[in-house]
């Protein structure tokens, strides 16, 4: 694990995988799109309209995981004070909040015809929108210091103590939408699932997967030098003067 | 124990002292309330039915606006860190803070709650169960707001950034205090919405303590 | 695609859109920020340079 927390080793490593990274990213989603656009059968209550899901449960997967591995990111900042784990947390979040955004926003469109109705306050999608909250949240409470550093730390804090609440703000929703749910709603990805619907799924959550890699390098690395132009500036101020 | 009861008693003090907060507080909960039948209309079958969820609601927002002034005194005049260099351990500094902060703020909006069920026509069995889930509620939402602002208190514009940070923490803490009352209003069953509140707020103790008095720590150093 | 081409084409084509700006987005702010520190470091390595000379 140390041997992962000096910065220009970082460096190295990243810049090798990178381009793997990117490249798995295209192939994969490309793969995925054309097996979930061309291949798979259209369901059999909801037509053609689920192709949306190909694109809405992944994005909806990875807004939670990236969400996890910012929680685990902020607790390795905190707890071992591991440098490079609160750049990773910074860079994640606006990764997840993209995905988030997008789950909702496919999870929308898909629901318009399904239910007739631009939103529904289902337990998925109201979660969801809890968990955009959240990132933004934290994202803003990290820009607000004028350290970064410390607007890291504190956004850790928050990053763990949101991460405590999203099983009981997700238990509280689904309570909360049995509740109020009048009839049976049709659920989203149907009942069990079949292969060929299930291949196209895993190789976008896998295409999906790789973007994060390939995109937290890019911040990550920016992120470090962005504090390598920082420090540098400053020592050359001080010669100046 | 003697110093936290110190704690308690000086923060009342200065609460009671500057008066604002908790009448202000009581004042934006009326008014916040008195909004909505200008709203929705006077409809009481409306009002009614959206009773227990505007004075969550409203509740939930008093008890925000007044999070800021939580340790913002004292991080001001320097007696955070007095107050850390002390005897007693920063989590339960923030216990006795938000002890005061509770009974300060929180205690009255569950005191004035009943009379505004009233003008929001709420059937009259919800009374008793409004109290009891805001007496359990209303500590929560001082002590997950005690994580907000300890976070912000080192910021300049921390105001509405406590908002952010904190309303979506209150959720849960509003999806069963707004269910305990319903289900009295209906005849259902209320306990097992107020034995989850109680359950929060017996987690929320030692998990709020401890990282809001994190937060702290980052703030002041 | 059933009819439902208004909802599927949109629902992957917004997918798209995002991922692709946070992609550029992400990758021109690197650019951005090494070719900062590219020009940075020559400037420190000139002045070493002539204050050494010196």
């Amino acid at each position: 694990m140390h041997r992962f927390a000096n910065p220009t080793r970082f460096m190295r490593y990243s810049a090798a995988v990178l381009p793997w990274a990117a490249w798995a990213t295209a192939v994969l989603i490309v793969i995925g799109l054309y097996l979930a656009l061309f291949v798979a059968p259209p369901d059999y209550q909801q037509g053609e309209s689920v192709r949306i899901m190909f694109v809405h449960v992944p994005a909806a997967w990875m807004a939670l995981f990236v969400y996890t591995g910012m929680a685990a990111a902020s607790a390795m900042a905190l707890i071992w004070k591991h440098p490079l784990s609160d750049i990773a947390a910074r860079a994640s979040a606006p990764i997840g909040a993209c995905f988030t955004v997008i789950a909702l926003a496919t999870g929308s469109l898909w629901g318009k015809p399904m239910w007739g109705a631009w939103w529904v306050w289902d337990a998925r999608l109201t979660s969801m929108l809890v968990l955009l909250f959240l990132y933004l949240g934290y994202m803003a409470l990290a820009d607000a210091f004028d350290d970064p550093a410390r607007g890291a730390k504190a956004a850790a804090i928050l990053a763990l103590v949101g991460f405590v609440n999203v099983p009981i703000i997700k238990f509280s929703v689904d309570w909360w939408n049995t509740l109020h749910q009048p009839a049976s709603v049709i659920k989203m990805g149907g009942p069990a699932i079949h292969l060929s619907m299930l291949a196209p799924l895993l190789i976008m959550v896998a295409g999906f997967t790789a973007y994060y890699i390939a995109v937290l390098i890019m911040r990550m690395r920016t992120e470090i030098i962005t504090a390598k132009l920082r420090s540098l500036q400053m020592s050359r101020s001080e010669r100046q003067s | 124990m003697t110093a936290f009861w110190c704690l308690v008693r000086r923060d009342l003090r200065l609460a009671f002292r500057r008066g604002g907060d908790s009448v202000n507080v009581m004042i934006f909960f009326l008014l916040t309330i008195t909004l909505f039948p200008f709203g929705v209309g006077p409809e009481q079958a409306i009002l009614m039915r959206i009773a227990p969820g505007v004075i969550w609601v409203a509740a939930l927002l008093a008890a925000m606006l007044s999070l800021d002034g939580l340790f913002r005194g004292d991080f001001d005049d320097g007696s955070l860190d007095l107050m850390i260099l002390g005897p007693l351990p920063l989590e339960m500094i923030v216990l006795a803070k938000c002890l005061a902060h509770w009974l300060a703020t929180g205690l009255p909006l569950v005191i004035v709650a009943p009379l505004l069920a009233v003008l929001l026509s709420m059937d009259g069995e919800g009374f008793t169960t409004l109290i009891g889930a805001m007496l359990l509620g209303t500590p929560i939402l001082s002590l997950v707001g005690a994580i907000g602002a300890g976070l912000t208190v080192s910021l300049r514009g921390g105001g509405v950034l406590i908002s952010l940070l904190v309303l979506p923490l209150y959720i849960p803490v509003l999806i069963f205090g707004v269910g305990a009352v319903d289900a009295a209003v209906y005849g259902l069953a209320a306990r097992p919405h107020i034995l989850i509140l109680g359950a929060m707020l017996i987690a929320a103790l030692p998990l709020c303590a401890w990282a809001s008095a994190a937060a702290l720590r980052l703030s002041v150093e | 695609m059933g009819g439902y081409a208004a909802f599927v084409w949109p629902a992957l084509g917004l997918a798209a859109v995002a991922m692709a700006v946070l992609y550029l987005q992400s990758h021109r702010s690197l650019r951005a920020r090494e070719a900062e520190l590219e020009s940075l470091q020559a400037e420190n390595s000139q002045e070493s340079q002539q204050s050494h000379e010196a």
